[in-house]
């Protein structure tokens, strides 16, 4: 709750602030200028994918019978960019019709994908699995042109620019119970495991997307504006690194026995499957990260 | 039923834009896209555009593999456009327009040493591309409004209208496995019906009252998710047709499937739905005529009235 406080605070300080100029009702005549604006929204997996490069759901519930001879899917298309959202942007009219804009969209609270496996096998020994992926507080900074109507009180309009991915990273926590006492000999040796806790950090290579957004702004007063809108980002990221951060059997850490070739895998274009840790890396697949999104926020022009 | 709704909502603004021909304009134009938010690797694990392969140690083992991969998405290439649309004044409007892919790239994955028919070590090349795939857009249409000067913005819904894909998958074992006989696959592939969107920016210069050109830079996000795939050919050596002996004849797709593991005697499959990626930035360049317009019908009336000022201060 605490990392949500700066957005709520902030918006409900623009928002008295809106308020309190609103017994003026001035008619509004700033049509060119500087603003700023604040908003919340939240946004929806698009054009998402439902399985990643090792074809493990995202979003999914598995159920193998018999340890293999069948499974049954239910899984759901995913996106790492959906989730609640803060928007703080900078933006200038050049006149009445056109602007620059340059918008701040933070992942607030990003969407928790979960697939649970339920009767696998791991190295031969039944249990059930439980995946869980999510951004850790993504930030993507959109530059847009911005086009409107010019309105007095109302004004449609369009923005339309790139998507600049400043932090993206996904973590995954992989929770495997082991259905009886297991025997294991890689990466580490034990004979009674019971569960396995890792946590996986991935790293995306930089990539450009792009964005667009319809939508209505009303003109309170001179300075403060309401507005609304339909946004779209599309974007992929490609993996550049993947670390293993956290390995634990039976509640205790064992990280420091991962042998190092293990515990990071480097990703690229093209190279060499070799596993060592100097060489070696494996094809670059792509994390969905496009959304449609409905936002909704003030702006306030000087 | 969404198809059919938003196919309706679609013919809808058609009808509206028919039923008030003040502002009608139609406008075509041709274009290049290039793959946006491509995959690289589908959900089976294939390459989609690139190559693999693999390298055996001396027990015959996989020892390590080369790879080279690349971005690809179903919609790139060129495209034709064609659209009818209606300016409700000088600067809101409604556009639905058309895309029709004229001649898109074919991605080609390529794997060596891996298991191919009957697990005999083979190389298999997997070529795959949409067969002229039409996508149909409702828009929002803003434009400053200038005189002779444009720019201009719209956005809107992506439906996908057809979207069949090809996947040609050639067979040829490896050297030192007897006979290298190729022999090639060919399946089609249906896709689901998915909603995407779109939008462009770009800049319209009026040569006349009605003919202006343009040119814009586009977005499409859309990815689709396959339904079903339909063995249609296998040829051995570039001849006959042999698909009709092959056990597997149709993959179904699904989000709630279940999967059972009799690969190599059923007729029929199901599987896991994965991600076609069909989205695509793109620069497009065409030509709009406005079929009428309330706007040009006042210029004159605005000049006789200009000319009546005149006169009146002239006898002035």
């Amino acid at each position: 709750m605490k990392k949500y406080l700066p957005f709520i605070l902030l918006f409900v300080f623009t928002s008295s602030q809106l308020w309190a100029q609103d017994t003026v009702m001035n008619t509004p005549k700033k049509k060119t200028g500087l603003f700023l604006r604040v908003g919340l929204g939240y946004a929806f997996p698009q054009a998402g994918q439902t399985m990643d490069v090792n074809s493990n759901p995202y979003a999914a519930k598995i159920n193998y019978s018999n340890f293999g001879s069948s499974y049954s899917f239910s899984l759901k298309k995913a996106s790492f960019s959906a989730g609640l959202q803060g928007i703080a942007g900078v933006g200038y009219m050049v006149n009445q019709h056109i602007g620059f804009l340059v918008d701040a969209a933070i992942g607030i609270a990003p969407k928790k994908y979960t697939t649970t496996v339920d009767s696998l096998e791991i190295q031969a020994n039944p249990a059930n699995e439980t995946v869980t992926q999510q951004t850790q507080t993504p930030v993507f900074v959109i530059p847009a042109l911005l086009l409107q109507t010019g309105g007095t009180h109302y004004n449609l309009y369009v923005r339309a620019g790139i998507v600049l991915p400043a932090k993206s990273k996904v973590i995954a926590h992989i929770d495997d119970q082991l259905l009886s006492p297991a025997t294991f000999t890689s990466p580490i040796s034990d004979s009674n495991v019971n569960t396995i806790n890792r946590t996986l950090e991935t790293k995306s290579s930089f990539s450009l997307g792009f964005s667009g957004a319809a939508g209505v702004s009303y003109n309170i007063n001179d300075q403060f504006k309401l507005w609304g809108e339909i946004s779209f980002v599309s974007l992929s990221l490609y993996t550049k690194e993947t670390d293993l951060t956290e390995f634990s059997v039976n509640g205790s850490n064992m990280l420091f026995n991962v042998p190092r070739s293990e515990l990071s895998t480097k990703y690229g274009k093209s190279g060499n499957t070799v596993p060592t840790n100097s060489i070696g890396t494996v094809p670059a697949y792509s994390i969905p990260f496009s959304n449609v999104g409905i936002n909704i926020g003030v702006s306030y022009h000087f | 039923m969404k198809r059919v709704t938003l196919i309706t909502i679609a013919l809808l603004i058609c009808f509206f834009v028919n039923t008030n021909a003040q502002g009608l304009y139609v406008r075509g134009g041709v274009g290049y896209s290039f793959q946006l938010a491509g995959q690289t690797i589908d959900g089976n694990g294939n390459v989609l555009n690139g190559s693999l392969n693999n390298f055996k140690n001396v027990f015959g083992a996989d020892s390590f593999a080369l790879y080279n991969v690349k971005k690809a998405s179903f919609s790139s290439g060129f495209h034709g456009y064609v659209s009818v649309g209606y300016m409700l004044n000088n600067h809101i409007g409604v556009e639905l327009g058309g895309d029709f892919g004229l001649s898109l790239t074919k991605y080609t994955g390529t794997y060596d040493n891996v298991p191919g028919i009957d697990t005999i070590p083979s190389t298999i090349t997997q070529k795959q591309y949409a067969q002229i795939p039409i996508v149909l857009m409702p828009m929002l249409v803003l434009q400053t409004g200038g005189t002779r000067v444009n720019l201009y913005a719209r956005g809107g819904f992506a439906l996908p209208i057809k979207s069949k894909m090809i996947q040609d998958i050639l067979y040829v074992n490896e050297p030192g496995t007897g006979a290298q006989i190729p022999i090639d696959a060919t399946w089609e592939i249906k896709n689901r019906f998915s909603l995407g969107f779109t939008g462009a920016m770009g800049i319209k210069y009026n040569i006349s009252n009605r003919s202006s050109v343009f040119g814009e830079v586009s977005i499409l996000s859309l990815s689709l998710y396959p339904k079903q795939a339909t063995l249609t050919k296998v040829t051995v050596d570039g001849q006959g047709n042999y698909a009709q002996y092959f056990y597997l004849q149709t993959k179904n797709y699904g989000n709630k499937v279940t999967v059972i593991n009799n690969f190599g005697t059923a007729a029929s499959i199901d599987q896991p739905e994965y991600s076609v990626p069909f989205s695509n930035i793109g620069i497009n360049v065409g030509y709009s005529y406005t079929l009428f317009s309330k706007r040009h019908r006042d210029i004159p009336e605005e000049r006789s009235q200009n000319q009546r000022n005149k006169k009146r201060s002239y006898y002035r």
